[in-house]
């Protein structure tokens, strides 16, 4: 199948990590898996006995993706034999993430996140929150004020 | 099915992209097919009160 060429003039990717990458140039089939077990708790203490992925539900079966069986045949017709990008900025690309730029035939990603937060008791019997929480105002939203 | 397509000129002046995460693809260029799945998961029994640090007895 004859393809368009991408011509990009500048790139800036400014983090690139957990198994991430940066594909330049064409390629045929992507196949990328992330899984997260992200558990927040107020303790400095490892137990010996943690939870694994397989304890969750979440982890014990793939979403299914269906097989592609359709039969299409498709046409394409390329005026411009280019795809021209002037300038990406791109600040932080994580956790499986693909930045591709070229031709690339197929295409797979599976993603999977758990979060699990325990709330601790304090002395006074109120719930604390983990650290790191934020916590909406009357259900509103933070207001990102960086510009 | 027949598909017919015609692509004219294309061309980006600026992209600007926080963070791609998560299985997230970004992609300048031509594909054929892409599958996209994503599970997340926070029920009501992730958010465990009251739970006591003491180490957990190992599984028999």
């Amino acid at each position: 199948m004859f393809s368009r060429i991408s011509k990009v003039d500048r790139i800036n990717i400014q983090i690139a990590l957990y198994s991430s990458f940066i594909q330049i140039g064409d390629c045929q089939f992507i196949d990328s898996e992330n899984d997260v077990l992200a558990i927040q708790r107020r303790s400095d203490v490892m137990h010996i006995q943690e939870k694994d992925f397989k304890d969750y539900p979440l982890f014990q079966s793939y979403p299914p993706l269906l097989p592609i069986v359709e039969p299409v045949v498709m046409n394409t017709n390329h005026l411009q034999p280019f795809i021209s990008v002037g300038a990406i900025k791109i600040s932080a690309v994580s956790a499986s993430s693909v930045v591709g730029i070229g031709k690339t035939d197929h295409i797979r990603m599976r993603n999977r996140v758990m979060h699990v937060r325990y709330i601790s008791k304090n002395k006074t019997g109120v719930n604390t929150l983990p650290e790191g929480t934020i916590q909406f105002q009357n259900g509103v939203l933070p207001v990102d004020n960086e510009k | 099915m027949e598909f017919n397509i015609t692509n004219g000129e294309l061309c980006v002046g600026q992209i600007e992209v926080r963070i791609v995460a998560s299985s997230s693809v970004f992609q300048i260029g031509d594909v054929q097919t892409i599958q996209l799945s994503s599970a997340f998961d926070t029920p009501p029994e992730a958010l465990i009160v009251g739970t006591s640090f003491l180490p957990l007895a190992p599984k028999g």
